[in-house]
């Protein structure tokens, strides 16, 4: 689990892991804060210290994103009910990154990959070539489904060991489409 | 209206959907809320709900909601200018409303003097006798002895109670039905009271067997005061109300205006201020006995608040910053039928056991005329802290038999899985022909407890689907498997499971 801060003048240090239910020290500009995330009402609490009010940052619904080439889910922080000044900063500028299966390769810090498909599409668009070196996060292919160009990324570093597909190509959901090797 | 004139913070000194359904027209008002949480209620809607929470440490009732101090120093640390108590804990404590005040906080109720006033039964009647009141007729005050006795009972007949005026619980009570018992009871009474109770003063009242229980809602500033018509809670439980209706098919709209104005009364003898309720015993239509007056908002509110359009949590709020009413009786009027029935963690066919637990699955009931009051959540677990009354469905039709259709509907609809309820049980009564009626009093449940036990054991045998169920359900049973799908920890429980073992 990650944090992601969506305002970049915004001087907050989050603290690398939190328990559930459990409150963590963190900072917020020159200011020493806690929190505390209770998954099951859907809300990270923020409070200045024990004994003191505690402030609910709700999210009412997460957003599963994919990039860059890394699947996780996104819960959209937000303090409901007038103003707040403890959570003011922090409205909606910050975020819960959720990895899903596909995040974990990537936390392990894996390396080379097989690029499948996600879903049944044509292939529009071949990006990539033999032997080139990739970044994680660039552009392999464009395949085309339901009208919309989806971009399949890179998900670790590597160099393009083998390209099975070609502009053009029909493809089903998990067809092998780029092989990478380690660098 | 704005919120200038209003609360800055008000500190909701409660749980449950009560604590909800207050900070919910807080936040209509534009007043920022204050929840106090136990241990036990770390993961309870309220404490999310709220423009802030305080943790109160424990878990026990004594521990955190009913423990003065620390809901006082709660108020001190948030900063609110007003507390909300709500009903039970310590809404009716007059010490509670006074550690408030002495915070320099408003307490959102009556003035201390009248919680007091109303809180004592006897000191209540004698108020009551002084501004007309109608009491149950009896001994006024103290029986002198037994020709007082004889003379009361000529007065006001059979069957009569004597009572200690000490007393309570149901104990030192006798019941006179004839000329025969008088002279043994008065002396048994007397010689119990002394006993039990130490004070051998007794008094006499009219026994009034299976009265129908109606109640009027008042509201209040000190000086002036309206009624909101009454609610009908004639089905109890062991004295517990279960359903309750507004208004009450027993009354015809002159006894219904003379009820109300009785209520306002009674309200303004005892210069009450914000929303309360006037308790009445009904004998018959026209002959309705005051009984107690209650100084909090009640559980059953909504089935008022649905047939006058009326938010009487907003217009308490309202009061108790203002100190003026901005509503007169002439701006209230009664429009449908209102029913509401209390949803309990408590298993009716196992006598009423109180069932707490995890809800793995729920839906709620939605649609035209239900409203649901309720702080449980798919996956809420029901802590055995506290009151097992877990929803409150209200439904809201133009006619009495329109409000029940959809009490049906609501009920069919609802689905949780995980801890047993009472729906099942209010379905059956709200199918059985005496409720339907209205024709019933508050012995409605002794009276027709064989129907409803029945109902809560028998199968769905009667319905064309129902041989193929219990054969699913026999089927299922011998195989050892559960005919509903096995309880399954949400997304959100595996992800935390899944976090919390993360290294990363």
């Amino acid at each position: 689990m990650r944090w992601v801060n969506r305002k970049k003048d915004l001087d907050i240090q989050l603290p690398d892991q939190i328990s559930i239910g459990v409150w963590t020290d963190f900072r917020c500009g020159a200011e020493p804060l806690q929190l505390c995330w209770e998954p099951l009402l859907r809300t990270l609490f923020v409070r200045k210290g024990p004994g003191q009010t505690e402030v609910p940052l709700k999210y009412r619904a997460s957003v599963l994103r994919k990039f860059p080439g890394e699947m996780f889910s996104e819960l959209l922080l937000e303090y409901v009910g007038g103003q707040e000044p403890l959570t003011q900063k922090m409205h909606q500028e910050l975020a819960i990154h959720v990895p899903g299966l596909e995040g974990r390769a990537q936390a392990a810090g894996a390396k080379g990959e097989q690029v499948r498909s996600p879903m049944v599409g044509k292939v529009l668009r071949v990006l990539a070539q033999g032997s080139q070196a990739v970044e994680r996060g660039q552009e392999l292919l464009v395949i085309e489904a339901m009208k919309m160009e989806n971009k399949i990324y890179a998900r670790n570093p590597g160099v393009i060991a083998d390209i099975l597909v070609a502009p053009g190509d029909q493809v089903s959901v998990n067809q092998l489409l780029i092989k990478i090797s380690a660098p | 209206m704005t919120s200038k004139t209003l609360f800055k913070k008000v500190l909701v000194a409660n749980r449950g959907e009560i604590a909800l359904r207050i900070m919910r027209a807080l936040r209509e008002l534009g007043i920022p809320s204050v929840a106090i949480y136990s241990d036990a209620d770390a993961l309870s809607q309220h404490r999310k709900y709220a423009n802030e929470a305080i943790r109160l440490p424990g878990r026990s009732s004594a521990e955190t909601y009913l423990n003065i101090p620390k809901i006082i120093e709660a108020l001190r640390v948030s900063g609110a200018d007003a507390v909300h108590p709500g009903y039970g804990f310590l809404s009716e404590n007059s010490d509670f409303c006074q550690a408030v005040i002495q915070a320099g906080a408003t307490f959102i109720g009556p003035s201390v003097e009248a919680m007091h006033l109303l809180g004592d039964k006897v000191q209540a009647k004698d108020l009551m006798r002084k501004f007309h009141v109608p009491l149950v007729p009896g001994s006024p005050g103290a029986l002198q002895n037994v020709e007082h006795l004889r003379e009361v009972i000529k007065e006001a007949g059979y069957p009569m109670i004597l009572k200690a005026a000490a007393g309570g619980g149901g104990r030192g009570m006798r019941i006179i039905r004839q000329e025969a018992d008088i002279k043994e009871a008065y002396d048994t009474c007397k010689r119990e009271a002394l006993s039990y109770f130490g004070n051998d003063t007794i008094f006499a009242e009219r026994y009034i067997i299976n009265p129908r229980h109606i109640e009027v809602q008042v509201l209040a500033d000190g000086k002036t005061g309206v009624h909101l018509f009454e609610r009908d809670c004639s089905v109890q439980r062991r004295h517990q109300k279960l359903i309750e209706e507004a208004p009450s098919h027993y009354l015809n709209a002159e006894q219904r205006a003379r009820l109300g104005e009785i209520a306002v009364t009674a309200a303004l003898a005892a210069k009450y201020e914000g929303v309360g309720t006037v308790e009445f015993i009904c004998e018959a239509p026209d002959r309705a006995y005051f009984m107690e007056m209650n100084t909090r908002i009640q559980v059953e509110h909504p089935v008022t608040e649905l047939i006058t359009g009326v938010d009487l949590i907003q217009e308490q709020i309202y009061v108790a910053s203002t100190k003026t009413m901005r509503l007169q009786q002439s701006d209230i009027q009664l429009r449908g039928w209102a029913i509401e029935t209390r949803i309990n963690a408590e298993d009716p066919a196992q006598d009423f056991m109180p069932s707490p637990g995890q809800i793995q699955h729920l839906h709620l009931p939605a649609g035209p005329g239900v409203r649901i009051d309720t702080h449980i959540y798919q996956g809420y677990t029901v802590p055995s802290e506290y009151d097992s009354m877990i929803a409150k469905f209200i439904t809201y039709a133009s006619t009495r038999d329109g409000a029940v259709q959809k009490m049906r509907r609501a009920l069919s609809d609802f689905e949780c899985e995980g801890v047993p309820t009472t729906a099942k049980f209010h379905e059956l009564v709200l199918q059985h022909p005496a409720f339907l009626s209205g024709e019933f009093d508050t012995g409605f449940l002794q009276t027709y407890q064989k129907d409803i036990e029945d109902g809560l054991k028998g199968s769905s045998a009667d319905t064309t689907y129902g041989p193929i169920l219990a054969a699913f359900q026999t089927q299922t049973a011998a195989d050892g498997r559960v005919p509903n799908l096995a309880p399954q920890p949400s997304t959100w429980q595996q992800r935390a499971r899944f976090e919390a073992t993360r290294n990363n």
